[in-house]
């Protein structure tokens, strides 16, 4: 029997959880402006769907999950894909968002397949920081990654707030750290003929 | 090697999104928009009530108007069941009464035929002959004059009351 938790005013819940909702809007959306405005939507959520926490989870992650769901709205929204063709036209002319990453959104194909792994290693730049892999991940990726290294949680309590299985959850983080950990080699080796270049 | 990707990924995640704080600015701006759609959900909610909250004067009055109705179509179908009652009964009585009548004068008109009879001299005549006579010769129904057997002569079941009321003498 798990412990049960409680809902606090939506008051509270603005001042206890804002900086981990506004970071998981971030994360997602990857512009401050966009994540400030995700962030009010939801909240507003929450106040309508309060009745819906079952309190099988902190409401840290209940306001995570929720925050996930309003920021892949955004991004599927008409509005947020102009806007992002607009920040990539920008980006041509060497512009930069405020998070310092070149690429906000992540690859949206498949979870599985050799196909989506090129696809997502030619999109990245080989010199580039390891946080725009990251943000390059593809959204299931994403997810399981965020609950795991910010949330700190284990599989079966990210299987419970994702609605998925654990073996899903362990497969995909094995799956992400190894696209992850093959970009860092691949960032490794660019950097050491960099330098062997530059000697 | 897998912890230190792991730790490398934790603290990636710590850099990154561990310097992103909310301002208080954003958390008023947003506690503002709450209460604004918290009072949004509330007017809507007391327009639900209004619709269902109606005012008890106008409830009384409805039920009153209403009893009133209803007493109205009761005393109405009451006052109809009385007179349909009385208006029967006193057509049943009349009817009882009529056919009483009928019978008794049938049977006292058979005996006065009968004895008419009698007195003219025929042997086969009996109050019962007459009677049943006088029965096929109902006088509320058309009555057509008859022709007896010659010995009697005619008669008309009138002139037979009148025969009786006046004429022949009382035994």
């Amino acid at each position: 029997m798990g412990r049960y938790f409680t809902l606090p005013a939506t008051e509270e819940l603005v001042e206890l959880y804002a900086d981990d909702v506004l970071r998981v809007c971030n994360y997602y959306l990857g512009k401050r402006s966009l994540a400030e405005d995700a962030f009010q939507d939801v909240f507003v959520k929450v106040i309508r769907k309060r009745d819906t926490f079952a309190g099988d989870c902190p409401p840290k992650y209940w306001l995570m999950s929720i925050a996930k769901n309003v920021c892949k709205d955004y991004l599927k929204s008409a509005w947020a894909t102009r806007i992002g063709s607009f920040e990539q036209m920008n980006e041509e002319y060497g512009e930069k968002d405020d998070m310092g990453s070149s690429k906000s959104v992540g690859v949206s194909a498949s979870v599985d397949g050799r196909e989506t792994e090129d696809m997502y290693f030619d999109s990245l730049d080989p010199e580039g920081e390891l946080w725009d892999a990251i943000n390059a991940l593809p959204d299931a990726y994403k997810d399981v990654i965020l609950f795991r290294y910010y949330g700190v949680l284990d599989n079966c309590e990210i299987a419970r707030i994702l609605g998925i299985t654990e073996s899903t959850v362990r497969s995909r983080i094995f799956r992400a750290k190894k696209m992850l950990s093959r970009f860092e080699k691949r960032r490794e080796r660019a950097s050491e003929a960099l330098y062997e270049r530059s000697i | 090697m897998k912890d230190r990707f792991d730790e490398q990924l934790t603290e990636e995640f710590k850099e990154k999104l561990g310097s992103i704080h909310a301002s208080d600015d954003l958390i008023a701006r947003t506690l503002q928009r709450l209460a604004e759609e918290q009072s949004a959900e509330d007017e809507s909610e007391n327009e639900d009530v209004t619709l269902t909250a109606i005012d008890p004067g106008y409830i009384t009055s409805h039920i009153t108007r209403k009893k009133k109705h209803s007493n109205r179509i009761i005393m109405f179908i009451a006052a109809a069941v009385t007179l349909a009652t009385v208006g029967g009964g006193i057509f049943l009585a009349s009817q009882i009464r009529a056919k009483k009548n009928a019978s008794t004068n049938c049977l006292t008109t058979g005996a006065t035929v009968a004895t008419a009879a009698t007195v003219s001299g025929s042997s086969s005549a009996s109050p019962a002959a007459g009677s049943a006579q006088l029965l096929r010769a109902d006088p509320e129904r058309v009555p057509a004059p008859r022709k007896l057997p010659s010995n009697v002569g005619y008669y008309d079941s009138r002139a037979v009351y009148s025969v009786y009321d006046r004429d022949l003498p009382r035994i």
